[in-house]
């Protein structure tokens, strides 16, 4: 650790530092919390802008990305500004704890989570799942498009980026990264199916989905004044749903991980619920090759980030990310 | 009973070159040096009223607001999608800012977006010189009035937090898109019109955009 922490801390400026600096240095004052606000504390930015850059240079494939102010400035915050431990966490929590390419390789691997979280929401939530998806496809009719991105996605992604610390308050936030410490990342899956289910009776409410996003917009700052979220309710919550390790969040990941997902020809097609990827789990083993997943016609497709990309005219295409589906469109 | 027409409308962008910013003055009339960054998206409405004449027609404006950050780029298409109107900012006092704009132009032609109407929105007036700040301008407006008349875009300068541009912006939007112009709008209060302007290069500005 020695060796990291001096490599990390160097004060002599790396080839790709300038760049990542100003980039950093942009968003120091933009974490939400006042201690890095304040003009008259240069000090508290000067040692958030030391743990970000280390981080980024200790990752490099990850590097610096939006929102690791926020995560960064909370730890820093609780380990009472030593930046060595906090560094030494915020590793641990991003490269050991979530899963790989979480923030790097065109975030695949969170595409992946919100596809197990749709699969997860649809089996425990059946009507609000129903009610979100009839306002999807009203959206996209009166838009005149072929696809509208699922309804959640938006703040299930900002969930996920910031490991929720844009969205509760800073002691409920700590009680899940606990839960997170401890149990892994399955919780951030877990935590975002129970914020959804606490939220479900008022967002059924919305009767279209501008008004949808109005009022998640509003609840989101509720939520992270406090109010709507009990603390407690939600982490009883977390721990009810499957025990630890998940019995499916695992296999679902595995499955969109290496599975190569077919795009279907149908956009409103209802993915078959996860069980019925557990019939097909039966017949391979988990040691399988990777090719072994590429074509499994009884799981559902993952759309990437949940198909709001136009499906192309032939039935046999395939994409693995939505790089590569831009790439394909061009 | 006004006609009521929604739209949709997205800002892109550099970050840091205010999009949440404008979008927070316009919906919420305050403004935060420390606006945190957005991550993925931010949707937000607000409805403009139109009068011209004897007509009167609404206008809901949904505004996407999206992430500045070059990580959450490939998410920015599920945004601009079917926008009728693209308002791409940068801070008129960083060049790379401005060296932006035309990736996200680029994009949007790309991906055949046809019926999107660009604007280009130099943000931030009150850190220029000439406004009484302490930056110089990093690009000058004749550039990018050159620039946006080669696309057919409007180019306007607004500034978040002393509250200039920033409603006009948004009702030129409104107008455009439901196909009055702002010329003849009447002199009401509530006119679209910008604000008399009282320098040269704002005074180009508007002769551009109007």
């Amino acid at each position: 650790w020695g060796h990291i922490a001096k490599f990390a801390f160097n004060e002599k400026s790396n080839r790709d530092d300038d760049k990542l600096g100003l980039q950093i240095v942009k968003d120091l004052h933009r974490t939400g919390y006042s201690k890095f606000c304040d003009k008259n504390r240069p000090e508290n930015r000067a040692a958030l802008k030391r743990v970000l850059l280390g981080y980024a240079r200790w990752n490099k494939a990850v590097g610096y990305c939006q929102g690791f102010n926020v995560i960064a400035a909370l730890i820093l915050d609780v380990f009472e500004g030593n930046e060595e431990q906090a560094l030494k966490v915020m590793i641990y929590l991003i490269d050991y704890v979530l899963p790989k390419n979480y923030f790097a390789n065109n975030l695949r691997a969170l595409s992946v989570d919100m596809a197990v979280f749709r699969d997860l929401l649809r089996e425990e939530e059946p009507d609000l799942c129903q009610h979100l998806d009839k306002l999807q496809a009203e959206a996209a009719e009166e838009a005149g498009s072929d696809y509208e991105p699922p309804l959640t996605n938006v703040f299930t992604m900002q969930w996920f980026l910031t490991i929720f610390a844009t969205c509760l308050p800073r002691d409920t936030i700590l009680r899940i990264w606990d839960c997170v410490l401890l149990e892994g990342s399955t919780v951030l899956v877990r935590t975002s199916l129970a914020l959804w289910s606490i939220l479900g009776e008022r967002i059924s409410a919305a009767e279209n989905a501008h008004e949808f996003y109005s009022m998640m917009g509003y609840i989101s700052q509720k939520m992270l004044e406090g109010r709507i979220i009990d603390r407690d309710a939600l982490i009883q919550k977390i721990y009810s749903n499957g025990s630890f390790p998940h019995p499916i969040i695992e296999e679902l990941r595995d499955k969109y991980t290496y599975n190569i997902t077919p795009f279907t020809s149908s956009t409103s097609e209802v993915p078959s619920k996860y069980s019925t990827s557990g019939s097909t789990g039966s017949t391979r083993d988990s040691d399988d090759d990777d090719e072994n997943y590429v074509e499994c016609p009884q799981t559902p497709p993952a759309k990437c980030l949940g198909g709001f990309f136009p499906y192309p005219e032939e039935g046999n295409f395939y994409c693995a990310s939505i790089t590569d589906y831009l790439e394909y469109l061009k | 009973m006004d006609e009521v027409h929604t739209t949709k409308v997205v800002l892109l962008g550099r970050t840091g070159s205010g999009k949440t910013s404008l979008i927070v003055r316009y919906i919420s009339s305050v403004f935060s040096e420390n606006v945190k960054p957005t991550i993925g998206a931010a949707f937000s409405k607000k409805t403009v009223q139109l009068i011209h004449g004897e007509e009167r027609k609404q206008v809901v404006l949904a505004i996407w607001d999206t992430a500045g950050d070059e990580r959450y780029e490939s998410m920015a298409p599920l945004y601009y999608r079917n926008s009728s109107a693209a308002i791409i900012c940068f801070d008129l006092a960083d060049r790379q800012s401005y060296n932006k704009v035309d990736f996200w132009v680029k994009e949007l032609v790309e991906k055949v977006e046809q019926n999107c109407k660009l604007y280009i929105c130099g943000t931030k007036t009150d850190l220029l010189a000439e406004y009484g700040g302490p930056l110089k301008r990093a690009v000058g407006p004749t550039e990018v009035m050159a620039y946006a008349k080669k696309l057919n875009a409007k180019f306007v300068e607004t500034s978040s937090k002393s509250n200039y541009g920033i409603d006009d912006l948004f009702k030129l939007v409104a107008a455009d898109f439901a196909g009055f112009t702002l010329c003849e709008a009447p002199p009401i209060e509530d006119s679209l019109r910008l604000q008399e302007p009282n320098q040269t290069d704002v005074n180009e500005k508007s002769s551009c955009c109007f």
